[in-house]
């Protein structure tokens, strides 16, 4: 839940980055922080382990400034993607405003898609939340990959396997070469806060 | 609740775009030096010494001080390079010999001062090194005036006791005092 301080005049919004193993939410956050490094003034704080696979989760905080008088404090962070790590998935979910899920392109990740949409909804749903009310965005990552000769899922197959009842806004996307990166941000960023415009207006409530 | 809405939106979306802009001109100048100007303007002053080349080395110092004000060695070096400037300017081809060629040695020195990332006490002490440097070219300027100096100085800037016109040698016994009181405070 987005935290609003009206004496402060701060609101903090937090989204995640969700989605299957090696499926790129890291590179996301990595293309962000590199890309925008002036602007974002603050450190990525990341886990990984010994072969580079995110541990815990992580995390990217910055401010983008001020809207309707209020201080926007955004804070992105990435779940580790593997199956076995489904604990700490849903504790990064705690508190969520808004999901970008990541989907892997390569055909052979066709079913992993799938099964962590799914492990998303059931997630979402032990915090009362509902994948299909909450804002998000799809991402299809590694559409790169295709001028490499590797097999890719066309778009509208994605789409069908994971959109077709969310209708969510999708990407196709590069993390890898930073294409479509920022545009998913902006579209979560914007998603998010207009969640909470009321709360804004309202002056805050929470 | 629809106006307000979109209202929230519009706002929004420019400050989004105005963050994530993808105009390099917000990412930090990579290898941009900000003594590039002053650089080309010494360089010059090598080959030709003019009035042109010495009022935009005098003006490039101005932007440089003002923009170094913080720092403390690097606004010593400032001031010593316009001095040396000054001087050059009211004496052309009068001026020592060697005028250039400190004036080259010292913004170096400068250079290395503001590139090289030297830590505060390196910066400081390679500062006080060059005020000394400063004060023994003063004196050589000093002694070489009275026996070299060909052309005399304009009448209304009697060479008097070193060929030094009264204005720079009152500038330069200021900055070295200012400079001496700075460094011995620090200490």
């Amino acid at each position: 839940m987005a935290l609003i301080n009206p004496k402060k005049r701060e609101v903090q919004v937090k989204i995640v980055y969700y989605g299957p193993g090696r499926g790129g939410k890291t590179t996301n956050l990595e293309f962000i922080n590199e890309k925008f490094r002036s602007r974002i003034k603050s450190e990525m704080v990341t886990v990984k382990t010994y072969n580079d696979r995110t541990l815990f989760f992580d995390f990217l905080p910055f401010d983008i400034g001020m809207i309707k008088g209020y201080t926007i404090k955004v804070q992105f962070y990435t779940v580790p993607g593997q199956v076995k790590y489904n604990a700490t998935r849903k504790l990064v979910l705690r508190g969520v405003d808004g999901i970008v899920f990541v989907a892997d392109s390569m055909t052979l990740r066709q079913e992993m898609n799938i099964r962590s949409l799914e492990n998303l909804a059931e997630n979402l749903v032990s915090f009362n939340k509902n994948i299909e009310t909450i804002p998000l965005v799809m991402q299809y990552n590694k559409r790169d990959l295709e001028k490499e000769g590797i097999p890719v899922l066309p778009v509208e197959i994605m789409e069908k396997d994971l959109n077709a009842g969310l209708k969510a806004p999708y990407y196709t996307a590069s993390a890898v070469s930073g294409d479509n990166v920022a545009v998913t941000m902006k579209r979560i960023i914007s998603m998010t806060v207009m969640s909470i415009r009321e709360k804004l207006e309202l002056g805050g409530s929470e | 609740m629809t106006n307000n809405g979109s209202s929230i939106n519009k706002e929004l979306d420019s400050r989004l775009n105005e963050f994530f802009d993808d105009d390099t001109s917000h990412e930090p100048a990579k290898h941009e030096d900000p003594l590039e100007n002053l650089k080309a303007i010494v360089l010059e002053m090598e080959w030709e010494l003019g009035d042109k080349s010495l009022d935009a080395y005098l003006s490039e110092l101005k932007k440089l001080g003002a923009q170094c004000r913080q720092d403390k060695a690097l606004s010593i070096y400032i001031k010593l390079l316009d001095t040396i400037g000054r001087y050059l300017k009211s004496k052309k081809a009068a001026a020592h010999p060697e005028t250039v060629s400190f004036l080259k040695s010292l913004f170096d020195n400068f250079e290395r001062a503001v590139n090289s990332g030297m830590g505060e006490a390196e910066k400081n002490h390679s500062a006080a090194v060059h005020v000394q440097k400063f004060k023994k070219f003063k004196v050589s300027i000093s002694e070489y005036a009275p026996t070299k100096a060909s052309k005399p100085a304009a009448p209304t800037q009697p060479s008097g006791q070193g060929g030094l016109s009264d204005e720079v040698k009152t500038c330069i016994r200021q900055v070295v005092r200012e400079e001496i009181a700075r460094l011995i405070k620090r200490k």
